[in-house]
C-alpha cells in the first residue's frame, strides 16, 4: 500500500510534499507511486477522500511527458492528457459533491482539494472555472466549523466572479448560498439574509420559482428568521419550502405510478439527501415555535415518506404516511388526507411483498 | 465596508434584481414570487408577437421603476397581513394595486390583481361578504371585457347573490346590488345577443327576461326600458306581436329610450289593422332620435291608413311629416357620404347637387363610385339642404296656424 521514502534521497531540485498538507513526504503511494504523504493518516485520509477512485488515474498525468518525435503525435498526447484532466476535475467534483450532501465534511476536503489543483492546472489561476472547486472547499469547511480558512476561499471566489461578468447564473447562485451559509454561521444574520436573498434570486432565474434548488435558500433564510425570533415569517418560508418539495416529489411518484416503471432508480442520491435535509429541517422549525401548524407538519410528513418510498425503504415510508395521516385528520380541510392513504397502502402493500421475497 | 459595497452594487444591478433582493431579504417571498412571476409573463406575453402588434410593449415592467416600487409597496403590505391572518387587509392593498393601474397600459396588470382579489377575498369571513361581493362584480366585468361570457355570468351571479338584501354603497355612493343588477342584465343581454346570432329565439327570450328581471331590480327606469326594448325586438322576431306589445308599453316610463320604444309600438300597432290610427303622435320622437329611414317607413304607413279612412287633414300632416322626414334621411346620408374619407363620393354629391334626387340608398351606384376621378377640394360637412329644409318648414307653419 506504502512505501517509505527519505526527503534526502530526492534527486535534486524535486521535492515531494505531502498531497493534503503540502509537508516534505515520508510516504509513497505504491498503486500509483506518483502521490507523497507526510504520515499515514494523511494517506488514509486522502484514500478515504477521493484517492481510492483517481489512483490509477494520476499515474499517467504526473509523469513527465514522454518526448515524441512528431508533431501529431505531440498533439495527440496533449489532448489525451487535457481529457483525462477534465476528467479528473469531474470526478473529485462529484465526490466532493457527494460526501458535503452526506455531511462528511472531514473525506470532502482531499476531494476538493485535488478539484481545485488540477482545476489551476488546466484553466490557469484565476479563471472562472476554478469557482466551483473554491465553493466546495468553503463549504466543507464551513462544516468543520473552520470559519476564517472558509471566508478566504470565498473571498477567492468573489473576486473571480467580480472580475468575470460573464459568469454564470448557477456560479453566482452557488456562490451566495455559500456566503449565506457563512454568515449565517457566524451570526451575521443581516449580511446572510442579503446572500441568501442573492442566491435565491439567481436560483429563481436559472432554474424557475418552482424549482426545488431555490428551495435550499428558502430554507436557510428560514433558519435565520427562527433565530431572530420572526416565526410568522420563518413559517410561511417553510410552508413554501414543503410545498415545493412535495409538489415536486408527488409529480415523480405520480408519474412513476402511471407507467407502471419501477421505483428503483427514480430519484438520484444527491436529490434525495437534500430533500431529506430540508424536510427534516422544516419539521424540526416547526417543532420548536410556539404557535402548532399540523398542515405544514401533515405537508412535509407525507413529502418524507413519498421520498422514502421512492427510495425503496418502504417501513420507514409508512412510519411517516402513518403520522401523516393522523396530522391531516387534525386539519381536514387541506386535502391531504385521500393521497396519504393511497400512499400508505401502496407502501404497505410493496413492504409486504419484499418480506415475503426476502422469506 | 459592507455598507459601502451594498451601495456599489446597488448600481452594478438591474432594477429588477435590486428590488426583488429587496423584498427577499425581509423575508417576502410571495411578494417576490410574484413580482418575479408578472416580469416573466410580461417578457413571454410580448416576445412572442414581436414589435408592432397589440401586446407588445414598448416598456417593460423591470425598467419601469415608480410602477415597480407601487407593486413592491402594497404587496409587502399585503404579506405582512396575510402572515398575520388579516385577509381584508390584504384584500385592501390588492385592491389599491388593482386601481392603481386601471389606464390602458397597464389593463393586464389590472386584471391580475383584480383575479389575485378575488382569491383573497374568498377567505375573509369577517364582513359578511361584501368584499367578496366586491371582487365578483370586479372580475365580471373583466371576463366581460375579455368576452368570456360565462365566466362574467358566474361572477355576477355570485356577486348578486351576496349583494341581495343588502344597503352596502361603493365608493361613489350608488347601491352596489343595483350596480351588480345592472352588470348582470347587460351579460344577460350580451348572452341573449349571441343566442339570437345563432337562431336560437325561444332562450333567447327566457334569457332577455332574466336580463328584465335583473333591470326590474336595479331600479333604473332608463336600463329598465332598454331592456323592455331588446326583449320586444325578441317577441317579434318570433312574430309574438301581443307579447312584444305587453312588454313595450311599460317601457314607455323611460326617458331617452322612449322614441326606440314608440317606433316598437308603432310598428307592433300598424301590425294589427283594427287598432285606431294614432301613429303620427309617437313619430315625432322617432325623427328626434335619429332613425330617419325608420320614420320614413311608418309616415308612409301613416299617410296610406290616413287616406284609407278619409281624413284629409291627417293626411296632409302625415304628408309634411313624411316631407320632413325624407329630407333629413338624406341630409344624414349625404353628410356621412361627404365627411367619409374616400373622396370618390363628392363627384356623385356634385351630381346629386343638380338632380336633387334621393339615389344614395342605391348599392349599385356606391359600388360604381370608386371608379370616380377624386376631386381634390370638397366642403368637410355640405350643408346644401339647408334652403330645402327651410322650405320644409315654413310649409310645416302654415299648416299649424291653419289648424
Amino acid at each position: 500500500m506504502s512505501s517509505t521514502i527519505n526527503p534526502l534521497a530526492n534527486p535534486k531540485g524535486t521535492k515531494k510534499v505531502c498531497e493534503l498538507c503540502e509537508k516534505p513526504a515520508h510516504i509513497q503511494c505504491t498503486g500509483c507511486r506518483v502521490t507523497f504523504y507526510c504520515n499515514t493518516e494523511h494517506q488514509q485520509a486522502d484514500w478515504a477522500g477521493i484517492h481510492q477512485k483517481v489512483c490509477q488515474l494520476l499515474a499517467p498525468l504526473r509523469t513527465p511527458i514522454p518526448f515524441h518525435v512528431l508533431g501529431a503525435e505531440r498533439e495527440h498526447h496533449r489532448a489525451q492528457r487535457l481529457q483525462r484532466q477534465e476528467q479528473l476535475i469531474e470526478i473529485s467534483r462529484a465526490t466532493a459533491q457527494r460526501k458535503l450532501f452526506e455531511k462528511n465534511h472531514w473525506e470532502a476536503l482531499p476531494a476538493a482539494q485535488l478539484c481545485l489543483c488540477s482545476a489551476t492546472d488546466v484553466y490557469g489561476p484565476g479563471a472562472v472555472q476554478l469557482v466551483p472547486a473554491y465553493l466546495l472547499l468553503a463549504e466543507a469547511n464551513i462544516g468543520l466549523g473552520r470559519f476564517s480558512q472558509a471566508e478566504e476561499y470565498l473571498a477567492q471566489a468573489e473576486w473571480i466572479v467580480m472580475k468575470g461578468p460573464e459568469c454564470s447564473l448557477v456560479v453566482r447562485h452557488q456562490l451566495h448560498r455559500n456566503l449565506g451559509r457563512l454568515h449565517a454561521a457566524t451570526e451575521n444574520f443581516e449580511e446572510a439574509l442579503f446572500h441568501l436573498a442573492n442566491d435565491v434570486y439567481y436560483a429563481s432565474e436559472e432554474f424557475g420559482l418552482d424549482s426545488t434548488v431555490t428551495c435550499g435558500g428558502y430554507i436557510l433564510m428560514a433558519n435565520i428568521f427562527f433565530k431572530q425570533k420572526k416565526y410568522d415569517i420563518a413559517m410561511s418560508l417553510c410552508t413554501e419550502v414543503a410545498n415545493t418539495w412535495h409538489s415536486h416529489l408527488y409529480r415523480i411518484l405520480d408519474s412513476h405510478i402511471q407507467n407502471y416503471s419501477s421505483l428503483h432508480n427514480a430519484i438520484d442520491e444527491a436529490q434525495q439527501a437534500e430533500a431529506d435535509r430540508t424536510l427534516q429541517c422544516v419539521l424540526e422549525l416547526e417543532e420548536q415555535i410556539p404557535k402548532r401548524v399540523p398542515c405544514l407538519m401533515a405537508l412535509a410528513c407525507h413529502a418524507l415518506a413519498m421520498l422514502w418510498l421512492l427510495g425503496n425503504d418502504f417501513a420507514k415510508a409508512a412510519e411517516l404516511g402513518r403520522r401523516a395521516l393522523a396530522l391531516s385528520q387534525l386539519e381536514p380541510d387541506c386535502g391531504l388526507t385521500e393521497p396519504i392513504q393511497r400512499l400508505l397502502k401502496m407502501s404497505e402493500a410493496r413492504g409486504g411483498l419484499e418480506a415475503t421475497g426476502m422469506s | 465596508q459592507k455598507s459601502h459595497n451594498r451601495a456599489t452594487l446597488k448600481f452594478r444591478n438591474s432594477l429588477k434584481q435590486n428590488i426583488c433582493i429587496d423584498m427577499l431579504r425581509k423575508g417576502y417571498h410571495r411578494s417576490f414570487r410574484e413580482v418575479f412571476a408578472l416580469i416573466q409573463k410580461q417578457a413571454a406575453s410580448g416576445e412572442a408577437p414581436g414589435p408592432g402588434s397589440g401586446i407588445w410593449q414598448p416598456w417593460p415592467l423591470e425598467e419601469q421603476p415608480r410602477k415597480l416600487e407601487q407593486i413592491q409597496r402594497f404587496l409587502t403590505r399585503a404579506e405582512e397581513a396575510q402572515r398575520a391572518g388579516c385577509y381584508e387587509e390584504v384584500y385592501d392593498n390588492q385592491v389599491a394595486l388593482a386601481r392603481y393601474f386601471e389606464d390602458q397600459e397597464d389593463k393586464w396588470l389590472s386584471d391580475y390583481f383584480y383575479e389575485v382579489c378575488l382569491d383573497s377575498a374568498q377567505r375573509i369571513k369577517m364582513d359578511g361578504g361584501e368584499r367578496e361581493a366586491e371582487a365578483n362584480f370586479n372580475m365580471g366585468r373583466i371576463y366581460m371585457e375579455q368576452g368570456r361570457l360565462e365566466g362574467a355570468l358566474e361572477c355576477a351571479t355570485a356577486s348578486h347573490r351576496l349583494t341581495a338584501g343588502r344597503t352596502w354603497t361603493d365608493g361613489a355612493g350608488r347601491s352596489c346590488f343595483a350596480r351588480t343588477c345592472q352588470s348582470l342584465s347587460t351579460i344577460y343581454s350580451s348572452l341573449a345577443n349571441k343566442m339570437l346570432e345563432n337562431e336560437e329565439h325561444q332562450v333567447a327570450i327566457e334569457t332577455l327576461l332574466k336580463a328584465f328581471e335583473m333591470t326590474k331590480e336595479a331600479g333604473d327606469k332608463k336600463i329598465e326600458a332598454e331592456a323592455a326594448y331588446r326583449l320586444g325586438s325578441a317577441y317579434r322576431l318570433v312574430q309574438d306581436h301581443q307579447a312584444a306589445r305587453r312588454v313595450s308599453v311599460p317601457a314607455l316610463q323611460g326617458q331617452r329610450t322612449l322614441a326606440m320604444a314608440l317606433t316598437q309600438l308603432a310598428f307592433t300597432d300598424s301590425c294589427v289593422p283594427s287598432l285606431n290610427l294614432n301613429a303620427d303622435w309617437s313619430l315625432h320622437v322617432t325623427l328626434l332620435q335619429g332613425v330617419y329611414d325608420r320614420a320614413c317607413e311608418m309616415f308612409q304607413r301613416a299617410s296610406e291608413m290616413a287616406e284609407k279612412l278619409g281624413r284629409p287633414e291627417r293626411l296632409r300632416r302625415a304628408l309634411v311629416h313624411l316631407g320632413i322626414a325624407r329630407a333629413l334621411h338624406v341630409t344624414a346620408t349625404c353628410s356621412s357620404h361627404g365627411g367619409a374619407p374616400p373622396l370618390a363620393d363628392v363627384p356623385r354629391l356634385l351630381l346629386w347637387k343638380d338632380s336633387r334626387r334621393d339615389t344614395f340608398g342605391d348599392t349599385r351606384l356606391a359600388t360604381n363610385s370608386s371608379h370616380c376621378p377624386i376631386v381634390t377640394c370638397f366642403p368637410p360637412r355640405p350643408l346644401m339642404l339647408l334652403d330645402d329644409l327651410q322650405d320644409f318648414q315654413s310649409a310645416w307653419c302654415n299648416i299649424s296656424d291653419d289648424e
